[in-house]
């Protein structure tokens, strides 16, 4: 089982320092995003409650990605046929593909838990014990979310298969199951401090996030009665995952990679359309053909409107008492309504503009880039097509959202609720497609390695996360006053920025051609 | 049709240099089948690729119908049909859809598409399973289907890398019959195979490449003298084998 797992981890590596620093810099800057978070609770005297928020965070973190990834993890990776044909039996071939499911589930949660962990002895200096108990819990942190979702996403990816319209199932399924994920989130009593416990429904979300929790926390503060049991029912959850997994694996295996075919095609011809046209087309059904893609790039983009939306609807003072900060708290404090505006156009850019479809845009074609570039098209043409997807996708829906905030929040910045996440997208999608030139992976042997193993990936986040912290940087760190000058220079930026960098990737001609 | 001069081609890797085509040329007239012979690693498919624009190359020329590749590559692509020795298509995408695709990016009529995907869909046997997803389709359908998206848009030159591997018999025989058609109404076809058989009842001319370099080429009859293609194949490619 090691062998072949650590087979597959070699076959991702590549020669080359410069990919690694940037993952190695990308991981930092997100553990440093999550702890200066964490930290910030640390401040406000709340240390204790970091960890097992986060552990609640990285449950459903690893729970939204494992159904999304686990069908295309588990199952139906392309090199089954070879390894079924090596000296291994098929349970070992399976237990492979689960650890290394585990595997990247596992990297999630850490990347949630490491900086609380941090926090929490930072602030309240533990005893020695506290170290091994928490690294250990950080490894059963991401066991049930992994079950639960790889059930749930395996059932998706068996509709898909079996039904004609499988893949509009799939969506409206991954939206149900995701829109439930949020509600739970939002119900249970750390987001309203047991405010909801009252309710049937919600009293029972609040009993079911709360019972891990308890068992967390109270593990992590040295009940070893806790501690067994949290353990060992992980254990015994996995260990029965995989033997029943391991039993049925070939039968879901066959039912989720089986294509449904009718072999009764008669003959029609569409209307003609442009090259332009078709590229386009072509594109988005790739796109739409992939959940993993959609909920990878869309998702934040979906999160953005909601925020957005949300904050029109129910207005910035109701937002700031759900998320437990009292306007009358930040008024006595001196801080106004507008300042407080001033900011949610840089939220709504940040959730909108994080993760480009570009930025693994070139990944996607993987072998068929050679199909791609044998067409009588240009580079250029590919190149604007992929951006004209993104913005396509992107755009008009931040727009709506902002348009309708302009409406509902007016204030200073109101034109920035559009301009600003506008801006971003432009940008992101720009250097998301630069990025996925620099550092393509082709070689996939599953989708989930374009679109989610990628330094590709990684480093659009990274530079983007960075792109975002610089304006707030320099706001706080040279006291600027004129906060709307800020926002003009910084979306005129963002647009002057995204222009450069087209002019860099148009300029350098036979990138795609380099590539093949 | 096709005019490939003094084609060189190098590839660096950690371990130093390889020159996978060394100042090869040859030219290919309209109503050629022209066979494009070698062992593996020769430089066949680096060739090929060259030649359809898809891999920039370190000197020489080469022009498709008078349309210089590397000046003029989306003209040139407009002219000739590139189908891979295993074609990569997209697994999401319907057959139909694909042909539309590809209908559309060379601007097809909608006439001229359904007598073609009519024709060579039909003569494939596959016509019945274009609603379907190119995932579901084995390793020889795909192979038909990348031909048929080849042919559909009647192209000058067509070049084929292994074109015979996975299709069955029968596909076989329909695509011999389809290059000579093509052929015979002035087109040419460039294509490589391992099939020596196949190249000598279909060819009116070959070349045989040995690590890069050309060792002979001209007409079936130059080539193979008074005995067969295979021994002259053998006998060239051998250590120390003369040129032709």
């Amino acid at each position: 089982m090691f062998k072949l797992t650590i087979l597959y981890y070699r076959s991702l590596l590549k020669p080359g320092i410069t990919r690694y620093a940037l993952m190695a810099l990308v991981i930092v800057v997100m553990l440093a995003s999550v702890g200066t978070q964490a930290f910030g609770m640390g401040m406000l005297g709340a240390a204790s409650s970091v960890p097992p928020l986060f552990f609640l965070a990285a449950t459903f973190l690893t729970l939204i990605t494992a159904i999304t990834s686990s069908s295309k993890q588990l199952f139906g990776f392309r090199d089954l046929d070879t390894q079924l044909s090596w000296p291994f039996a098929a349970r070992t071939i399976v237990a492979s593909r689960i650890l290394i499911f585990y595997v990247s589930e596992l990297a999630f949660a850490a990347m949630l838990l490491l900086p609380a962990y941090a926090v929490y002895a930072w602030f309240l200096r533990p005893e020695w014990w506290f170290y091994p108990t928490a690294l250990i819990l950080l490894f059963v942190t991401p066991v049930l979310p992994c079950i639960v979702g790889a059930i749930l996403g395996s059932l998706l990816a068996f509709v898909t298969a079996k039904f004609r319209l499988g893949k509009a199932l799939e969506y409206i399924g991954f939206i149900v199951i995701f829109a439930a994920i949020m509600v739970f989130s939002f119900a249970s009593g750390q987001m309203t401090g047991g405010a909801l416990a009252g309710s049937p429904v919600f009293g029972f979300m609040d009993k079911l996030s709360s019972t891990p929790i308890e068992l967390f926390t109270n593990a992590l503060n040295g009940d070893v009665y806790n501690f067994c049991l949290l353990i060992g029912g992980s254990v015994l959850l996995f260990a029965a995952f995989a033997v029943i997994l391991g039993r049925v694996f070939f039968k879901v295996n066959s039912a989720i990679t089986s294509k449904r075919t009718r072999s009764d095609y008669k003959l029609k011809i569409s209307k003609r359309s442009g090259a332009f046209a078709a590229l386009i087309g072509k594109e988005f059904r790739i796109y739409f053909a992939s959940p993993l893609y959609v909920f990878n790039t869309i998702f934040l983009v979906i999160i953005a409107a909601l925020i957005g939306g949300a904050g029109g609807v129910l207005g910035i003072e109701k937002i700031l008492s759900l998320l437990g900060l009292p306007p009358e708290t930040l008024y006595e404090n001196g801080i106004t309504l507008d300042q407080i505006a001033f900011f949610f156009p840089f939220l709504l850019a940040y959730f909108a503009a994080l993760s480009p479809t570009t930025s693994c845009t070139i990944s996607i074609e993987g072998k068929r880039l050679e199909s791609l570039v044998a067409l009588p098209v240009s580079e250029s043409r590919v190149y604007i097509v992929k951006l004209a997807v993104n913005l396509i996708l992107y755009l008009p829906l931040m727009i709506l959202v902002g348009l309708f905030m302009m409406l509902r929040i007016p204030s200073l910045y109101s034109p920035y609720y559009v301009a600003l996440p506008a801006a971003y997208i432009i940008l992101s999608a720009v250097l998301g497609l630069g990025i996925n030139l620099l550092l393509p992976k082709l070689n996939w042997t599953s989708e989930s390695q374009a679109i989610k193993q990628s330094a590709s990936v990684f480093a659009t986040t990274f530079i983007n996360m960075a792109l975002f912290a610089v304006p707030i940087i320099i706001l706080f760190a040279f006291k600027i006053e004129n906060w709307g000058a800020l926002l003009l220079i910084t979306t005129l930026g963002a647009v002057a920025l995204a222009a450069v960098l087209w002019g860099i990737i148009s300029a350098y001609k036979g990138r795609l051609r380099e590539l093949l | 049709m096709l005019q490939i001069r003094n084609l060189t081609k190098t590839f660096k890797s950690g371990k130093g240099e390889k020159r996978a085509v060394d100042n090869l040329s040859l030219s290919v007239s309209p109503g050629d089948i022209y066979g494009f012979i070698g062992h593996n690693g020769a430089g066949k498919t680096t060739t090929l690729r060259a030649c359809a624009g898809v891999m920039a190359y370190d000197s020489g020329e080469i022009s498709v119908d008078g349309v210089d590749v590397a000046r003029d590559p989306i003209e040139a692509k407009r002219r000739l049909a590139y189908v891979q020795d295993n074609p990569e298509l997209y697994d999401n995408l319907k057959a139909e859809y694909y042909l539309k695709f590809i209908g559309d990016v060379y601007n097809v009529s909608e006439g001229d598409r359904r007598s073609r995907i009519e024709k060579y869909a039909g003569g494939f046997e596959i016509i019945g399973n274009l609603g379907d997803p190119i995932g579901s389709y084995s390793h020889g359908m795909k192979q038909k289907l990348a031909l048929v998206a080849a042919l559909m848009h009647a192209p000058r030159l067509l070049m084929l890398d292994e074109p015979f591997v996975g299709l069955d018999p029968k596909a076989a025989l329909t695509l011999k019959g389809y290059m000579r058609e093509l052929c015979e109404s002035g087109g040419a076809i460039f294509f490589s195979t391992h099939v020596l058989d196949v190249a000598e009842k279909l060819c009116n001319r070959v070349a045989i490449i040995k690590n890069g370099a050309l060792v002979a080429e001209g007409t079936m009859e130059e080539v193979r003298g008074t005995t067969s293609l295979e021994a002259v194949f053998m006998e060239l490619t051998e250590a120390g084998g003369a040129n032709v």
